[in-house]
């Protein structure tokens, strides 16, 4: 069982059969909110991945690789 | 329409004349439906229960479920467990329980700290455990360790035999 670390970026290219996301109950965005970091996992976890979140609410909080800012995403009707 | 707000302030311990408070800066339970857990995968963790004195992570007896221990005899581990799943539904496997979150130590009123959701053709876990010590990340790795070894299989085999 062989591990590395990745950016988001590079988990739907195939090659991971389980991803670890280790920030508890943030994780990687780019930008603030639902964005392009959610949907490559998203579509990694549609495809045949399994995502596994340590610890927390998973998707609570994202996190913006740029700036480093922390956001708490919450939708309304 | 989506919301951005910046994050909370945590939960922090002091004292106050020698006697152990909880400071919290702000404590503002949230709608599940609001969440991305739920909106996108049909998951709901609990918050905490003041009135039960449950707040924050809480220690608690919890055990593997078979899908991870095969033919092993379950074993029973203290964890500190936090957000953990009540509800199951079709799409949720149990991957761990324990039966004392909620003060009760009923085998029916049982909670669910880690689970696998199933999204599409894979599975998203959730760990509802408090990672700050050693033991924790320790039931972890070998939760990982036993669902790439054996989990794996038993996770699409679970899948397919819906």
């Amino acid at each position: 069982m062989m591990t590395q670390l990745a950016p988001v970026s590079d988990i739907s290219n195939g090659g991971f059969s389980v991803v670890i996301n280790p920030f508890r109950e943030a994780y990687p965005e780019l930008g603030k909110g639902e964005g392009v970091g959610f949907k490559t996992i998203s579509s990694y976890i549609r495809d045949g991945g399994i995502f596994i979140n340590s610890g927390g609410q998973p998707f609570a909080y994202s996190w913006d690789v740029n700036t480093g800012n922390s956001w708490l995403i919450l939708f309304r009707h | 329409m989506v919301n951005f707000i910046p994050a909370l302030s945590d939960i922090q311990t002091d004292y106050f004349e020698g006697i152990p408070i909880l400071k919290i800066k702000e404590n503002i339970r949230i709608l599940s439906e609001a969440l991305l857990l739920k909106r996108q995968f049909g998951l709901e963790t609990e918050w905490d229960h003041p009135e039960k004195n449950i707040v924050g992570p809480k220690e608690v007896d919890i055990q593997l479920d078979k899908i991870l221990l095969g033919q092993n005899k379950p074993t029973t581990t203290k964890a500190k467990v936090y957000r953990p799943v009540r509800n199951i539904s079709q799409d949720i496997v149990p991957l761990a329980h324990c039966s004392n979150w909620n003060n009760k130590y009923d085998a029916a009123d049982a909670y669910y700290p880690i689970v696998a959701i199933e999204f599409g053709r894979g599975f998203l876990v959730h760990t509802g455990m408090s990672l700050d010590e050693e033991r924790e990340y320790k039931i972890l790795i070998d939760i990982i360790r036993r669902l790439c070894l054996t989990g794996y299989q038993n996770l699409a085999g679970y899948s397919i035999d819906k």
